[in-house]
């Protein structure tokens, strides 16, 4: 019985290196055969290192602890201790992991969440008391999981962004509701999970819509973003705006200067440089802010120094805090080249006025009316006020 | 341990209510439909509640109506 066992393996083991020869050379799959225990050690590497790395990430461990919770619950449905597992690694992990698949800016946007049972922070407790501050939300079952999460998304977004100027925006409740909802948006949407979202738009946002305001404002907020300028514009210019009215109670201009900004960006398109009539420019009082947009036109007509005077006399001589340039990367398109030299002299000019210091410089891809995907890139420059832009 | 960049929030299953107002002892005053949703004063019931949170040592509710629960999640102290 021994012998044949033997022999049958010989011969499976046979039959698998004739197969493997017809496309691989023969003495070298002997010789893979021969060292394989280097092949084993090389994969337990690799799987080591990929573990300390899920370790070492607190959003990954959540992600793979809810997975496994899952699994577990699926053998045993009515298990409530797996069940609570599964809900807050699976809120945490994957809400953090959308959170920060948009982490540029990260001071404006919402924070990452971090949920807890009572029960496990109250230490079992059958009595205990709510230190001030704390923030209690019910959850629901797993099979209501997109619920949980949508909701949990809503709390963190609510609480953590517009900070410093909620106060004022709350007081158009419409376009509050409208910004609030873009930004959830944005994290929902890179859960990339369809259930999710489409609970999101039948349970969440076909409530709000039958307001007119909170539709128009919503519509308008929604192109902005397609257009790539709400994380890196609209929020980043509210969150600096925050700091300079800080301590400042509610004032309807301070409303105004929010609620206009929303239409001077809807109004600024990076798509229709050429018969773009738009103000580029945003002066308030407390929102200074300007978009320089290329012209392939003009840039190739009278080359790249009218951008940088254009810098000069309507950003810097008007004392905006900021200014953006934001154009197209049309990378094998013609003219491409000539565009794109000038485009970074100007960059590169623009870096030595004493008073402007670049913020921050990033790519994105956005997809137009007709599905064309097309990669813009967004630079965000400051203006100081003083010369030696050292001191800040 | 909760880092700077993170918000902490303590959950409640469905399930539990009962439990958790017995917790923070409020089970007679929900009992006796004392406790209302602080943005549409409807009364509190374990299957309608939504969030709580305590504020300046006085507990605040919200039902789990989304257009209050909007309103509630921006409550700071």
């Amino acid at each position: 019985m021994g012998d044949f066992k033997i022999l049958f393996w010989t011969l499976v083991i046979e039959i698998i290196v004739y197969i493997v020869s017809l496309f691989i050379d023969k003495d070298f799959v002997l010789s893979f055969l021969k060292y394989w225990y280097i092949f084993v050690i090389v994969l337990f590497v690799v799987f080591i290192i990929d573990m300390v790395r899920i370790i070492l990430d607190p959003i990954k461990t959540a992600l793979w602890r809810s997975k496994w919770y899952k699994f577990r619950l699926s053998l045993d449905e009515d298990n409530i201790f797996l069940e609570k597992k599964y809900i807050v690694n699976d809120i945490n992990g994957r809400i953090n992991l959308a959170r920060k698949e948009f982490d540029h800016t990260r001071q404006a946007l919402p924070r990452l969440v971090k949920v807890d049972w009572i029960e496990d922070e109250k230490k079992n407790a059958t009595t205990y008391d709510l230190n001030d501050g704390e923030f209690v939300v019910k959850l629901h079952k797993s099979k209501c999981q997109e619920e949980n999460i949508i909701d949990m998304t809503y709390a963190v977004s609510k609480r953590t962004t517009l900070n410093g100027v909620r106060h004022i925006v709350a007081k158009n409740k419409d376009y509050e509701d409208a910004i609030d909802s873009i930004m959830v948006e944005k994290i929902i949407a890179n859960l990339k999970n369809h259930h999710v979202l489409d609970f999101y738009f039948q349970n969440y946002l076909s409530l709000k819509t039958s307001s007119v305001s909170f539709s128009d404002y919503y519509k308008k907020l929604k192109e902005i973003d397609h257009r790539g300028m709400f994380t890196r514009i609209f929020i980043l210019e509210l969150f600096d705006f925050a700091n300079r009215i800080r301590g400042k109670s509610f004032d309807n201009i301070l409303l105004g200067q929010i609620e206009y900004f929303a239409n001077f960006l809807y109004n600024v398109n990076p798509a229709n440089t050429s018969t773009h009539n738009a103000d580029l420019s945003y002066n308030k009082a407390y929102i200074r802010t300007g978009v320089l947009l290329f012209s392939e036109e003009k840039m190739l007509s009278q080359g790249p120094s009218i951008y940088v005077d254009a810098v000069s006399n309507f950003f810097i001589n008007t004392d905006v805090y900021s200014f953006y340039i934001l154009h197209y990367i049309k990378e094998g398109f013609q003219n491409w080249g000539k565009m794109s030299k000038g485009i970074q002299f100007v960059k590169s000019e623009i870096v030595k006025f004493p008073t402007i210091q670049l913020y921050e410089e990033t790519e994105f891809n956005i997809l137009d009316d007709f599905g064309i995907n097309h990669r813009i890139s967004c630079s965000r420059y400051i203006v100081h006020k003083f010369e030696n832009k050292q001191m800040t | 341990m909760i880092k700077n960049d993170e918000e902490k929030f303590l959950g409640v299953l469905d399930q539990d209510t009962a439990t958790f107002f017995q917790g923070i002892g409020k089970t007679d005053e929900l009992k006796l439909g004392e406790l209302k949703c602080e943005a549409c004063n409807i009364v509190l019931t374990y299957e309608n509640f939504g969030a709580a949170y305590k504020d300046k040592g006085k507990y605040v509710f919200s039902c789990d109506k989304k257009e209050c629960l909007s309103q509630f999640y921006v409550r700071k102290q």
